[in-house]
């Protein structure tokens, strides 16, 4: 296709069917793939967008269960030690009181937000907006909230955490006697939640429904009109997808 | 050979938000915001460049205190011994915990630097038009961004053992003044990673003209 072809498309049609690469600013047409495919740019090799199955469902089941480990995780102990008969252990937010109690209020705050804070507020705007988006309820605040998930995103620390855990753990052992916490099966729990909830999550997908109002739960129709929405042409678009999904259906 | 034609030069910039591709006319001056999540459109980020440099220096000067100031402090029945991000990585080769004095050495030490070099080179190849394959340029970019916060891992570890080591006279973990550097030596290079546009590095590429 001459590139004339492509920007009087991309300019006179719709916007949606069409996204560029956010790390080299290619412009691609968007195409329908393969559940469990991902679509990477072929210029430089970008994760450009994926195909998750029933990605509300999943995600909200596993960050309802991430939030519901969050508070044995950080209430409970992770590691306890024992030495010369004295014996104390730690929980996650010991380790940040124990940093502010010795006057490091920066770093103190800092891993509150990186352990605590952020894996927290992570899980519970997205919980709110799936199950906003599983009510079908549209609301202006729910796009705000999902917008301040993006903000959120990649400081979160919970992997990194857990190494830290282990780190310590070996540091103690020709001091001590080491032993692991109730807490820390429950962190674990956490953290393949919030891990499984990346692999679950369409983005793109969520942002559809909060840009349009209509819970369509068919990953990526081939048919760029669907996004074409117009404010008041909501209903003819939520039957065109549905159809596209049973079409998608029978195919395979 | 396939046509690539980049959002800018087909007057579209994608939100950096949302990633939805929105027309948009080239000139900054004017505000002009994504229709779908109401982010600030920009073509590329706004001063991109100056920014990173910004928080790069800064977090290389941050980078020195960090490594000769001791990041914690072992009392053990009344002896203090201060030790350095370097010293407790040969601390824990001594105990003969190789795996894990690797994963410290790379993840406090290695990490953070390899990030400051690997930025300023792409830095000086977008303003110094070096012909570094873009390509490359971008997986070193990916990396750097994938990779700065396994640093926060001594940040965690002083503060577990801060918590967790506390038998008044017998045994006590105090973290250091290293400990506040280091936490904004990390934070400022996951920030330049952050500021830094990638899209730069291929907007002088043969074919997007």
């Amino acid at each position: 296709m001459a590139t004339s072809d492509i920007r009087q498309n991309a300019l006179h049609q719709d916007e949606g069917e069409w996204l560029a690469c956010h790390e080299c600013d290619a412009v691609f047409r968007k195409q329908a793939i393969d559940v469990r495919f991902d679509a990477y740019c072929p210029r430089c090799g970008c994760h450009l967008y994926a195909s998750r199955p029933d990605t509300v469902r999943r995600t909200l089941a596993l960050s309802l269960t991430g939030l519901i480990l969050f508070f044995p995780a950080v209430l409970l102990p992770i590691i306890g030690l024992d030495v010369l008969g004295m014996s104390n252990s730690a929980t996650l937010l010991a380790a940040v009181m124990a940093l502010f109690n010795e006057g490091y209020w920066w770093t103190s705050f800092l891993v509150l937000a990186c352990s605590i804070a952020v894996p927290f507020i992570e899980m519970l705007s997205l919980t709110v907006v799936l199950i906003a988006i599983s009510l079908d309820h549209y609301n202006p605040w729910v796009k705000s909230m999902f917008k301040f998930w993006h903000l959120l995103k990649g400081w979160g620390m919970l992997e990194v955490y857990l190494i830290g855990v282990l780190v310590s753990m070996v540091k103690l052992l020709d001091m001590a006697s080491v032993h692991i916490g109730l807490g820390l099966y429950a962190f674990i729990g956490m953290l393949l939640m919030t891990l499984l909830m990346t692999l679950s999550l369409d983005t793109e997908e969520v942002w559809e429904f909060l840009e349009q109002g209509i819970h369509a739960p068919v990953p990526h129709p081939e048919a760029g009109s669907a996004s074409t929405a117009t404010p008041n042409g909501d209903d003819q678009v939520a039957t065109e997808r549905y159809a596209l999904k049973e079409e998608g259906l029978n195919r395979r | 050979m396939m046509d690539i034609r980049s959002a800018r030069s087909l007057g579209m910039a994608s939100c950096s938000l949302c990633h939805k591709l929105c027309r948009f006319v080239d000139d900054d001056e004017i505000a002009q915001y994504c229709p779908r999540c109401g982010t600030r459109l920009h073509s590329r980020y706004p001063n991109s460049v100056v920014r990173t440099w910004a928080l790069l220096i800064t977090a290389a000067i941050c980078f020195l205190p960090a490594n000769l100031y001791p990041i914690m402090v072992v009392s053990q029945l009344g002896n203090d011994t201060p030790s350095t991000i370097f010293g407790g990585v040969v601390t824990l080769v001594h105990h003969g915990a190789y795996g894990i004095a690797a994963v410290v050495f790379i993840a406090s030490l290695v990490v953070p630097f390899l990030k400051l070099i690997g930025l300023v080179i792409l830095l000086i190849k977008i303003q110094r038009g070096w012909h570094l394959n873009a390509n490359q340029c971008t997986s070193m970019y990916r990396m750097i961004e994938f990779i700065g916060r396994w640093s926060m891992l001594d940040i965690f570890v002083i503060a577990l053992l801060a918590a967790l080591v506390n038998l008044g006279a017998v045994a006590r973990i105090e973290a250091g003044p290293a400990a506040t550097a280091f936490g904004l030596t990390v934070v400022l290079t996951m920030l330049a990673a952050m500021t830094f546009d990638p899209r730069l590095i291929w907007d002088k590429e043969v074919g997007d003209e």
